[in-house]
């Protein structure tokens, strides 16, 4: 979908990407990165905003340095700051999205309508934009880059500041257009979170370099080498058990769980039968998963 | 050790409803407090920091009243949700400004502001100008200076926001690390996963209401209309359609499920106590060993959700 | 029916036809025209309903012999229009035609920039460059309805004074051709310097109070200054009146007709003239570097955001 050969970035003194390369594929690409990492830049280059120093750059199979800006109609981009106009209905600022975009009025109109039912906005699409609330603007956001019928859609920060149920909506609505409407998907974001129920794969940048690019549900299959156990009543009777069964290995305790190293299958059966001769309560017992912080942390790190 | 208590508070802003009939028990340690968007996080913040007096019940924390005893601020860190800087100082100067005004000399102040920012990791840009900071920078100095004073009480609005990830992981680690300190923690926060990971203790508000506060597993258990869902994954994959058998013969389990390509079994029942005690043993007698049992159901997610739809009523 | 039974998908295929860049620009325009000239623009409609009804004063005044026009020139046709734009000495549409390009224009690019949609629109199939001329359009526009319509307004009343006579055309298509040409050079000066200010200030208030202030009252200023310096008698005088964007863009549109510039200060016309190059070439370079300030005013919020 997108790909970058030895793409340097400079602003003056500054690099922000540092001979770049990377093999994009189609789905839902989430991009992480500390702050500065060279996430934006990558992002407004590859929608031919900015040019990049040196190195070459492909989106949906055409070269950008030809075609940056009649690539732009198969793209979608929904910026990570609030930037729509207040003076305007959502049903106005869209339709001339559309029409900007290069759609004609009805077909504008139609669509803009469609988009909105999807996002589940009701009668307030025709009020002014200044009245409406954080996440209804984040819609809004949302929806002008999906006016035009991207092939592929930028979202810098879609999640941020919204609350968990906004969250929630915001990231079905982005699972229903990749997986339905065949748009592709750029996902760049802080929360670790919104990439593991997102995407397909996942790419780690610093300093202006690629870290990796992985499969995200091949990432988080990967499990970690402990259990955590939650039980109720009768605990202490449960850990003594647990202890002696255990003597060499090192137990963590907290009021919240128990952690013990996996050896192998006989742990999970040392565990159901601890349980079941102290006649406690098994709330939870799990190997951990490998989680998106985890492997964040180890990278950028 | 510090506790807040709030005694039926409501708090109205002319017409305009804050909180409503709020009773609390904060104790030491972190206290999630989650709800929608305006439905009065901040207003609870306000009222127990004493920004606002409430219109009807009465707030103590450690058994004073947060509005008129301004010797409690000494003991209070906030960590507003919106910038509040002067952007033309640095954070030490911001910092140990805020010092001087909780009583400190100019010294001291300086010495704290510095150690505090060290410790949140801005040592190499604690001496340039605010306006150039980052988001996760930014944070970072506004949790130095609610906590550069070594308050017991510590209130964080929103202190995750727009920062990067190894920020936030910073930032839950000093938090964690205050936690075992004994202080006590009240955090807001749009991500629940963060809250997960941080406390089991969770205040949850709409409208203005508390709908459920304490251990989000007791929460969950005492939402009894709502059968509880159970994920069971055995080793062995071909037992898993005898052990959806052999559990629906106890009538305490309601429902079974068989995933097949997941290798895992879903057991729905409404006496959750009875099922957690007894399945270990069944386990033993029917030599099956699983290696999952978890519900899916009192995660944060899946308890909020519930909880904001009103589902606990029905 | 039993067969036709049927569920829609949640989402459709969207394959839409997206016309190119040159009907983007000129919709874009022509929608920021029809917003300008909407009934809620109660200002705008306003100033140019005086510029249409002192084109009616105008066009009275000429059926009498009185019109100050006839000491200048012997050409009737050629000098109504000067004086139609005139100087404040005999009352001209120009204060107007300056107050409606500085409040119609400031806001057009100005609150793009406040809200910040101005990425949104650069992220769509058009270039900064084509950004520009939308923006410009809608304000070219306006001031077309209002320098290019009045003068053929008093056009045409001379045409029906002859008695629709054919000999009249054609013995004045210049004039027309010239006046079409100055009408046009007008609208586009002052849109580019309308755009320039609201790029620059991107506060709508502020720019269109800017525009005013600048254009207007410097060419107050200049005039008196000029007034006092001739009175003085000192040399080179004139160029000072190349400060004030109005006078230069007088002198030039007066170089379209072909006639003499004069300035009218207390009360008398006085001649001047300037050489063609020196006009001509301040004129590229203002406005060039007016249209390169904007870009790089957008090119630089680009990087930053």
């Amino acid at each position: 979908m997108i790909e970058a050969k030895n793409v340097i970035k400079k602003y003056g003194q500054v690099t922000a990407l540092d001979d770049f390369t990377v093999d994009i594929p189609k789905g839902k690409i989430g991009i992480l990165g500390p702050n500065g990492a060279g996430k934006s830049t990558f992002v407004k280059i590859a929608l031919g905003l900015i040019e990049s120093t040196s190195g070459e750059i492909t989106v949906l199979g055409e070269n950008l340095d030809k075609n940056s800006i009649e690539i732009r109609k198969k793209i979608g981009y929904m910026p990570e700051h609030d930037c729509i106009p207040n003076k305007m209905t959502g049903v106005e600022f869209l339709i001339e999205m559309g029409q900007v975009s290069g759609l004609d009025y009805q077909t504008a109109t139609q669509r803009t309508h469609e988009i909105l039912g999807h996002l589940r906005m009701g009668e307030e699409k025709y009020r002014l934009i200044e009245e409406y609330s954080g996440g209804m603007r984040q819609k809004i956001k949302l929806a002008q880059g999906l006016v035009h019928g991207p092939e592929l859609m930028f979202l810098d920060e879609p999640t941020s500041g919204l609350d968990p149920n906004a969250r929630q909506e915001m990231l079905e609505t982005i699972n229903g257009l990749a997986e339905i409407s065949n748009t592709n998907v750029l996902l760049s974001t802080h929360i670790l979170q919104d990439v593991e129920t997102v995407c397909d794969y996942v790419i780690i940048i610093n300093n202006g370099k690629l870290q990796i690019k992985e499969n995200v549900k091949e990432l988080v299959k990967r499990q970690t080498d402990t259990i955590q156990i939650r039980v109720g009543e009768n605990s202490d009777e449960f850990i003594s058990i647990l202890k002696q069964n255990n003597n060499k290995r090192n137990i963590e305790i907290t009021d919240r769980w128990i952690r013990i190293p996996y050896k192998n299958e006989e742990s999970f059966k040392e565990i159901i039968s601890a349980a079941a001769s102290a006649k406690c309560q098994l709330y939870e017992m799990e190997r951990i998963a490998m989680t998106m912080d985890n492997i964040y942390l180890e990278v950028v790190n | 050790m510090s506790t807040i208590i709030f005694e039926e508070v409501t708090k109205n802003y002319g017409r305009v409803q804050g909180i409503s009939n709020v009773s609390l028990n904060i104790g030491p340690g972190v206290t999630g407090i989650l709800g929608p968007n305006g439905a009065g996080k901040s207003t609870t913040m306000k009222v127990l920091l004493g920004l606002a007096r409430p219109s009807i019940g009465s707030v103590y924390v450690d058994g004073v009243n947060p509005f008129d005893n301004f010797d409690l601020r000494n003991k209070i860190g906030f960590v507003p949700e919106y910038d509040c800087f002067y952007e033309h100082m640095s954070a030490v100067d911001y910092v140990s400004y805020f010092l001087m005004i909780h009583d400190f000399s100019k010294e001291e102040a300086v010495e704290k502001a510095e150690n505090s920012l060290i410790e949140l990791g801005l040592q190499d840009s604690m001496y340039r100008k605010i306006r150039t900071y980052s988001r996760g920078m930014r944070q970072k100095t506004k949790v130095a200076r609610a906590t550069a004073f070594n308050p017991q009480i510590l209130v964080l609005d929103e202190p995750f926001q727009g920062a990067d990830p190894t920020t936030r992981h910073l930032l839950m680690e000093k938090i964690n690390s205050w936690s075992e300190e004994g202080k006590t923690i009240l955090i807001s926060s749009h991500i629940l996963h963060d809250v997960e990971y941080l406390t089991d203790n969770i205040i949850l508000i709409n409208n203005g209401r508390v709908l459920a506060s304490g251990n989000r597993h007791e929460i969950r258990k005492l939402m009894s209309n709502i059968p509880i869902q159970i994920k069971i994954s055995p080793i062995d994959k071909n037992q898993l359609r005898p052990l959806v058998k052999r559990m629906l013969d106890e009538k305490w389990i309601t429902a079974g499920r068989l995933l097949e390509s997941e290798g895992e079994i879903i057991l729905e029942t409404n006496e959750s106590e009875k099922f957690y005690t007894e399945f270990p043993q069944i386990l033993e007698d029917e030599k099956i060993i699983v290696e999952k049992i978890v519900s899916d159901d009192d995660t944060l997610d899946s308890l909020y959700s519930k909880l904001v739809e009103g589902k606990q009523w029905k | 029916m039993k067969n036709d039974a049927k569920i829609a998908d949640k989402f459709k295929d969207f394959k839409p036809n997206l016309s190119d860049r040159r009907n983007i620009i000129l919709g874009m325009g022509l929608r920021g025209f029809e917003k300008l000239f909407s009934l809620k623009n109660k200002s705008i409609l306003f100033l140019i309903g005086i510029v249409y009804l002192w084109t009616f004063a105008f066009y009275l005044l000429l059926g009498q012999d009185s019109y100050p026009c006839n000491t200048v020139s012997e050409e009737l046709k050629t000098c109504t229009h000067l004086n139609f734009y005139g100087d404040l000495q005999y009352g001209g549409t120009r204060i107007f035609l300056v107050l409606i390009a500085a409040v119609a224009s400031s806001g057009l690019i100005a609150n793009d920039l406040t809200d910040k949609s101005i990425h949104l629109y650069l992220s769509r199939p058009i270039s900064r460059i084509d950004y520009l001329i939308a923006r410009i359009i809608p304000i070219f526009l306006l001031m077309l309805t209002i320098t290019l319509i009045p003068n053929l307004v008093v056009f045409i009343s001379q045409f029906s004074k002859s008695g629709l006579d054919v000999d009249f055309l054609s013995s004045n298509m210049w004039t027309l051709s010239n006046l079409i040409l100055q009408a046009i050079f007008y609208s586009i000066s002052y849109s580019i310097i309308g755009i320039t200010f609201s790029a620059a200030i991107n506060r709508e208030s502020l720019a269109s109070a800017g525009f005013f202030g600048t254009v207007y009252g410097v060419s107050l200023i200049v005039e008196i200054f000029y007034g006092l310096m001739s009175e003085m008698d000192i040399e080179n005088s004139e160029y000072i009146l190349l400060l004030s964007i109005i006078h230069f863009l007088d002198i030039i549109s007066y170089k379209i007709f072909n006639v003499d510039y004069f300035v009218t200060i207390f009360g008398s016309p006085e001649v001047i003239e300037f050489p063609l190059s020196i006009i001509i070439g301040l004129y590229v370079l203002l406005f060039s570097s007016f249209i390169l300030l904007v870009n790089y005013i957008i090119s630089k919020m680009e990087v930053t955001k």
